[in-house]
């Protein structure tokens, strides 16, 4: 009888010891509602598989969709911070975990009167920033409050005594808030948000740091530039309440674009020339603005990285009317839904002989080699930034720059396309690129954004 | 009934004596290769053909003579040593095909496309081709200057011979007067802007039942 029970005893323990919830499969965990295509699978995987096991399921879920407690989380930063415990049967394990917090200082007594309850973001912040030492060493964590104050538009409904926290956590990337420009401090996170956030917290390499553009010109500097180089910008017939005045060889009259579409459009326009012709003079580059007259207006803005004699290697082409993108209708008619407001024309965002430089030859393995230069990539993102807002815009850039740079590293042998809403922008993208149908051009069309955010 | 649909180009070529600055002979930089990386300048081929050319020249084995034609006051040598035309001269910076038209209006198959009016030919939009007008409405004497120069056209019955006594005003019915070249922006690209030499105007058309044509595509 007593082997018995020993044997009924280990039994039990080996099958006690995997969470309960779990699906071993090819020794990764997986769970039945976290499809691999949903947006929190890499961060479920990485927080069930982790050695110290931060996040477990149920009953073979994860329940991404349930809100994540303060116990809960007071666990997982204990876990992480490797100071996780075998719970004894006999005890609830948030009356386990909770008293360690306490303990470490990630929690101080009296902050919480329920443990059980949901976590608010901002409440998340402080127990991020107060662990971190612990977990990735990092501390004394500085950020501009102004700044962020100007980045985040719910910034004052933070409680005054999370708001250095909250600007600390938000700094480093890990709680970022959504692309609308809300942190919303206040809010309870899913159990998949919550995963997303501790996997950024515990990798670096995974958070969304917000690196703002760089300061450009003051509207005086840029239009004294203008003026400078009036021979250089016939198409500008003049500036006036920071709306660039259009004409050309045929229309001779100042114009405005139409702004019946796109109410911002010579705001915009204004905007990103002012940030090209300063990106231009600083990198020794070539900064062209045509115009046509042909529905409603057509601005081409391009940064030239030789010189004008060439077309630009960055190009953003503003339709007054929205267009369609011809190489999509042609070869996948119907895909593209909405017209688009703005156009990206790509070439070699390197100096001349950047490539060469490193030894470059055809015939090499495309990916050791870099294809693009920081500087002239900048001028790309912060572009996107002005056009669709600082967070939608980063989130364009982070989307469309790797199918840019694919290109490169398969030499334009490919066929890609996409239509479709870029995430979290609502900007539709049409973009279609085939080596077959002989577009080689990399261009890529979008609608504008509801609001810049 | 609807005209054959198959679309094909044909290549006017405005033969420029304006005083514009040759851009490569005015010690322009070259790049040093195409967009992708995958070919390197063709400093020969560029200088000879004055436009940036990238990767050797090349025939196809589907065109006549398999792309190169021997000719004595051609600019290329093929692996024979013969002197003569190839079909392309290389790839421009956007990794596409040049054409040779040195290559095609050699073949012999002048004149018999267009009527002395153009009568005969239903132009037909070019989606993209406005892009091409962008740099030149920067420019109102180069603008003016293309449209209103009379082209040669080795389709034409003038056989490119002399210019065809049409410019692209005039082909275009452009009223006199008029400032609304909206047409032209559509249907006509702009290939090459003639600060090399000789500009390049692309225009399209569905081929006419029955005529024989021999047309780069």
């Amino acid at each position: 009888m007593k082997k018995f029970l020993a044997f009924l005893l280990t039994f039990l323990v080996v099958l006690f010891s995997f969470p309960s919830g779990m699906t071993l499969s090819h020794g990764a965990v997986t769970f039945k509602d976290v499809p691999k295509d949903a947006w929190f699978y890499e961060h479920v995987h990485y927080v069930a598989n982790h050695p110290n096991e931060l996040m477990v399921g149920y009953a073979g879920n994860f329940g991404p969709f349930d809100n994540l407690t303060v116990e809960q989380f007071i666990k997982i930063t204990v876990a992480a911070a490797g100071r996780g415990v075998v719970v004894p049967p006999d005890k609830y394990w948030g009356d386990v975990y909770v008293p360690i917090g306490l303990e470490l200082g990630f929690v101080l007594p009296g902050e919480f009167n329920d443990y059980r309850r949901a976590i608010t973001r901002a409440e998340m912040a402080r127990i991020i920033i107060r662990s971190l030492p612990m977990i990735t060493g990092e501390k004394d964590i500085t950020y501009n409050e102004s700044d962020i104050r100007s980045r985040m538009a719910d910034y004052d409904s933070i409680p005054v005594n999370l708001r250095d926290y909250v600007c600390k956590a938000y700094q480093l990337g890990i709680l970022v808030g959504g692309a609308d420009g809300y942190f919303r401090p206040n809010d309870s996170l899913t159990r998949a948000s919550a995963a997303a956030v501790i996997h950024k917290m515990l990798e670096p390499s995974t958070r969304t740091v917000f690196t703002p553009p760089e300061e450009v010109w003051s509207d005086a500097e840029f239009e004294a530039y203008i003026r400078e180089n009036a021979e250089d910008f016939y198409c500008i017939a003049k500036i006036e309440d920071r709306k660039i005045y259009l004409q050309n060889a045929v229309k001779t009259t100042p114009t405005l674009l139409s702004e019946v579409n796109n109410p911002s459009i010579n705001e915009l326009l204004y905007e990103c020339a002012k940030a090209l012709a300063y990106y231009a003079n600083k990198n020794g580059n070539t900064f062209s603005l045509g115009y046509m007259h042909l529905n409603g207006g057509i601005v081409s803005l391009g940064y030239h990285i030789i010189s004008k004699a060439f077309d630009p290697d960055l190009e953003l082409v503003f339709f007054a009317e929205p267009q369609m993108n011809y190489f999509a209708e042609q070869y996948a008619p119907g895909k593209q839904k909405s017209p688009s407001y703005y156009r990206w024309t790509l070439g070699a965002l390197r100096d001349p002989d950047f490539l060469s430089s490193q030894g470059w030859e055809p015939g090499k393995n495309r990916q050791n080699f870099v294809w693009t230069q920081e500087k002239h990539e900048k001028v790309f993102s912060h572009l996107c930034q002005i056009v669709y807002g600082p967070s939608q815009g980063k989130e364009f850039y982070d989307f469309i720059f790797p199918i840019y740079l694919n290109i490169f590293y398969t030499g334009g042998r490919i066929e890609d396309s996409y239509f479709g809403i870029v995430p979290k922008t609502g900007i539709e993208l049409a973009y279609y690129y085939s080596e077959k149908n002989n577009v080689k051009v990399m261009s890529y069309w979008t609608t504008k954004p509801e609001v810049r955010k | 009934m609807k005209k054959a649909a198959r679309v094909i180009f044909i290549l006017f070529v405005i033969i420029i004596n304006i005083l514009y600055n040759c851009c490569l002979s005015s010690g322009q930089l070259f790049r040093s290769e195409s967009v992708k990386g995958t070919y390197k300048l063709n400093i020969i081929t560029s200088l000879l053909y004055k436009t940036e050319v990238f990767d050797d020249p090349f025939g196809d084995d589907s065109l006549p003579d398999g792309g190169f034609l021997v000719t004595p006051d051609g600019k290329l040598k093929n692996e024979k040593g013969q002197i003569g035309e190839y079909a392309y001269l290389g790839y421009n910076y956007d990794e596409e095909e040049i054409t040779n038209d040195r290559y095609f209006s050699k073949l012999g198959r002048r004149g018999n496309v267009f009527d002395q009016d153009y009568s005969n030919v239903e132009w037909q939009e070019i989606p993209e081709a406005w892009n091409s007008w962008m740099d030149i409405s920067q420019n109102s004497a180069l603008f003016k200057y293309i449209l209103t120069t009379n082209f040669y056209d080795d389709d034409h019955v003038t056989e490119g011979k002399t210019d065809t006594g049409y410019n692209l005003l005039r082909l275009f019915e452009i009223p006199e007067g008029s400032d609304d070249y909206t047409e032209i922006y559509m249907k006509a690209k702009v290939l090459t802007t003639p600060e090399t030499g000789s500009g390049y105007i692309y225009l399209r058309y569905y081929r006419p039942r029955g005529r024989f044509l021999w047309l780069k595509s």
